[in-house]
């Protein structure tokens, strides 16, 4: 399906961190009239088996901080490292297929396909990678029965709660087995049970998974004490990092 | 707020556990119940309330009613009951959704040529799913609760399962008002029952696991790698149920709160009976505790350590037969367990979010009710709002029982964390939603009761709106956006005159004649504002307004409706997340899951 393009292999041993942000500079309408500089010169590294929470107020920088560490922006300088890897360094074809393979996305409003059933969004991924359906199917399956919804498989989003539909996209991300779990207020629109429910689920997989790291941002004080660490932006640049476990 | 028509004799209530996810059922099931109480007591003004997974049917009558006819309509409405819960059951049974994940079990026996463990496989699941539902059907039929309001007799009956409660209804000036309790009376009856049925399926679980766990113990290298594909789909089961605890966890929770300050509510009611209910059956399952759950949940995470172990091990070629052919018969068996638990769980899904109210029934959606206003010299006043909507196979409660008022002149401000409901509230407030149930004054006219166009008239004349988004028309300069209001109000001219007086005391003066595209994030709030204020409003709503600006630019767009505030006393509701702008205002109203939360 991919054609001739390189796969990506994380190359770096299990000591070394998973992400390794230097210097990293971020404008918008970088030498114009209106240029913004939104990332300056941030820097930290995120060893594996980490919960990270990025915080910090409306406009910081965080979403940016996260788009671009995702590989979904791009920065305007200095480096960031995901698994030995430069990602400033490999082709636009390079990123999209290292993204599907390692990093797993996790959004406010699950942005799951409404026509799809939970079953078939979680398979996606997995067909992209070259999976057969069969096998797609039973590994999503399985997927969806681990994160609770063994009995809805078949339901689509709109038959499910806000809850019900985060599980999904969490299966959904992480069915390709990824190191990297990006999530950008993925409780933001649930209720504060649900929320504490699905922080759990993420505190699990870590556990279970020791090998992954996951990037939440968010502005609630109280999703991210439920973190191992706080990296809170203000102003485009790192204001504080403080490790809570 | 009386359930009944205060002419009538006296009135009949029914509460039934239903199943919303199979609505026209329940449609169906009370289509029968209004012409049974036509036909047995001749009834009047039947409603048909609802309060999370329950239904509550009312109706008046206004003849004595003899202990015949009571006890005909009893047995009647059971009989439809009866039918109702059968019907549901073979809906349950056609779902084949139960259990999708059997392909791995399937292919590994006939790897092993034990096909015939296949058969044990769908004869646990039938077994373990059929003991689940009868429990679930028992659970029902014991929810099930008759009340009896009967004015000129003695006393008033509530029939549950198996008791009658009488309530005297002491003098004529004294008259207990029994729809009081009828919330509290319902949840505690079905938590009388839910938690011993969940007490002995956790239990039987908490049994089979340390069953299976000592087994576990003796597996080393008694089997082949053919086995691995199976051993990590049932940690996923195992891990399905986990999750799944939660949601038990926050269910018997709340049925056990329920239930402690249901004997609160319940003390201060004369009734022999009720007192003998609350001391033999209420008191003690209020001690129930959640600790077994996190037991179980401690042995499912040492059962999946164990079983991720045995996959990393070393594995020979030869497999003793005897050995895993009991492996498979314990997994089967647990498997079938953990899916019928889970089928229990779902089952009650909306049970957390069960509302209770100190005066009157907090139903979610109440087909007659009338409001008053209680504080006569508020701006804004909300009376019981709820609102709620069914989402797929769940319902979300939006607002649960909102009572609260705002004085002229006041700046409040909301807060809550997201999903809690505060922009909702504030929707209701300004007249841009309904509601399930309840009331929203506006200088003591209720906003919900009104015609569409009087409604959008008093939005237009009274209010004034700042968005996070900002909502300026992008192809109108500064100007003509302030100007916008007072064109569609058709105010006079000499407002008109203030237009620029208004931007440079904003601070977009020198912008007046430029479009929305090139002013700042800041720049466009003030106009937001500029907007909201020029009319000269009554309120002004805002829903986060600084929530798309950095936090520099936020502090200083809320300093300028703090100084608006200050200036001109006009009335402010502010929507946010964030704690710290809620020193800006006079009063913080905190709202959390649908409720207003006293400090």
């Amino acid at each position: 399906m991919t054609g001739t393009i390189t796969r990506l292999k994380l190359k770096n041993t299990e000591n070394m961190p998973l992400i390794r942000v230097n210097s990293l500079d971020k404008k918008y309408n970088e030498g114009k009239n209106n240029e913004v500089h939104v990332l300056k010169s941030i820097e930290f590294d995120i060893p594996r088996g980490q919960m990270i929470a990025i915080m910090g107020p409306s406009g910081c920088g965080k979403t940016t901080l996260l788009n671009v560490v995702g590989g979904l922006d791009k920065y305007s300088s200095g480096s960031i490292n995901i698994g030995g890897n430069n990602i400033g360094e490999i082709s636009e074809r390079e990123m999209t297929n290292f993204r599907l393979d390692n990093i797993g996305f996790i959004f406010q409003l699950f942005n799951l396909f409404d026509s799809q059933t939970a079953l078939e969004n979680v398979t996606l991924p997995l067909l992209l990678q070259g999976y057969s359906p069969d096998d797609a199917i039973e590994k999503a399956k399985m997927m969806l029965q681990e994160v609770g919804l063994g009995d809805r498989m078949n339901h689509l989003p709109g038959e499910l709660s806000g809850g019900q539909q985060q599980r999904v996209a969490i299966s959904r991300a992480l069915i390709t087995e990824p190191l990297l779990i990006l999530g950008d207020e993925p409780t933001g629109d649930l209720d504060s049970e649900t929320s504490a429910d699905i922080m759990k689920l993420f505190q699990r997989t870590i556990r279970e998974n020791p090998q992954m790291s996951i990037v939440i941002v968010t502005h609630s004080q109280t999703i991210a004490e439920q973190c191992d660490r706080i990296l809170r932006i203000e102003h485009g640049k790192v204001a504080s990092d403080e490790v809570l476990k | 707020m009386t359930l009944f028509n205060s002419e009538a004799y006296g009135s009949f209530t029914a509460g039934i556990l239903v199943d919303w996810n199979h609505e026209k059922r329940v449609n169906k099931l009370h289509k029968l119940m209004k012409k049974d109480f036509k036909k047995h007591i001749k009834g009047i003004d039947i409603s048909n309330n609802r309060i999370n997974t329950f239904v509550v049917s009312s109706v008046s009558f206004k003849k004595d009613i003899s202990k015949d006819q009571r006890k005909e309509l009893e047995l009647q409405l059971h009989k439809r009951f009866e039918r109702y819960s059968k019907e549901l059951f073979n809906t349950y049974r056609n779902n084949s959704d139960h259990f999708e994940n059997e392909k791995v079990y399937t292919e590994t026996f006939k790897s092993y040529d034990i096909e015939y463990m296949n058969s044990l496989m769908n004869e646990n699941r039938t077994r373990a799913i059929n003991n689940v539902e009868t429990m679930i059907e028992h659970l029902i039929g014991n929810a099930f609760v008759c009340i009896w309001d009967l004015h000129h007799n003695e006393s008033s009956k509530i029939i549950l399962k198996d008791r009658v409660i009488k309530i005297p209804n002491g003098d004529k000036n004294n008259h207990f008002e029994i729809t009081s309790i009828i919330d509290e009376l319902i949840i505690t009856n079905f938590g009388l029952n839910f938690l011993p049925f969940s007490d002995n399926l956790i239990h039987n679980m908490d049994l089979l696991c340390i069953e299976y766990m000592e087994f576990l113990d003796k597996f080393d290298n008694k089997v082949d790698k053919r086995i691995l594909p199976m051993l990590r789909n049932f940690i996923g089961v195992l891990s399905g149920l986990q999750e799944n605890i939660k949601l038990f966890r926050r269910q018997l929770s709340r049925v056990i709160d329920i239930l402690q300050s249901t004997m609160n509510e319940f003390s201060n009611v004369y009734s022999n009976d009720l007192k003998t209910w609350i001391e033999n059956d209420v008191e003690g399952l209020s001690n129930f505790s959640t600790e077994k759950l996190n037991r179980l949940d401690n042995k499912l995470v040492g059962l999946k350590e164990k079983l991720r172990a045995i996959v990393k091990n070393n594995y020979e070629k030869s497999t003793d037969i005897v050995f895993l052919t009991e492996f498979f018969k314990k997994t089967i068996l647990l498997k079938a367990e953990v899916g019928a638990l889970i089928l229990w769980i779902h089952r009650f899904e909306d049970i957390p979010s069960f509302t209770t109210m100190d005066s009157g029934i907090a139903f979610e959606r109440v087909e007659k009710e009338i409001y008053t206003p209680i504080y006569n010299e508020a701006i804004l006043e909300t009376n019981k709002l709820f609102k709620m909507y069914r989402r797929g196979n769940s319902s979300v409660y939006v607002l649960r029982g909102v009572d609260m008022k705002i004085d002229k002149g006041e700046f409040v401000v909301i807060r809550g964390p997201s999903g809690s409901g505060k922009t909702t509230l504030l929707n209701l407030l300004s007249g841009l939603d309904d509601a399930d149930r309840g009331a929203v004054f506006f200088n003591n006219e209720n906003l919900l009761a009104m015609k569409d166009s009087r409604r959008t008239r008093i939005r237009r004349d009274h209010y004034g709106f700042i968005f996070q988004n900002y909502a300026l028309i992008p192809h109108l300069t500064a100007y003509e956006n302030t100007r916008l209001p007072l064109d569609l109000s058709g105010l006079s001219k000499e407002l008109q005159s203030g237009i620029l007086d208004l931007l440079k005391d904003v601070g977009i003066g020198e912008y007046a004649n430029n479009r929305p595209a090139l002013l700042s994030g800041g720049q466009m709030q003030r106009l937001g504002i500029a907007r909201a204020l020029i009319a000269k409003p009554d309120v002004i709503f805002a829903d986060e307004p600084t929530g798309d600006l950095d936090i520099e630019t936020a502090v200083r767009i809320m300093d300028l409706l703090k100084k608006y505030h200050e200036e001109t006393g006009i009335t402010i509701v502010l929507v946010t997340h964030n704690k710290d702008f809620v020193r800006y205002g006079d009063r913080e109203i905190y709202i959390k899951d649908g409720q207003i939360i006293k400090n």
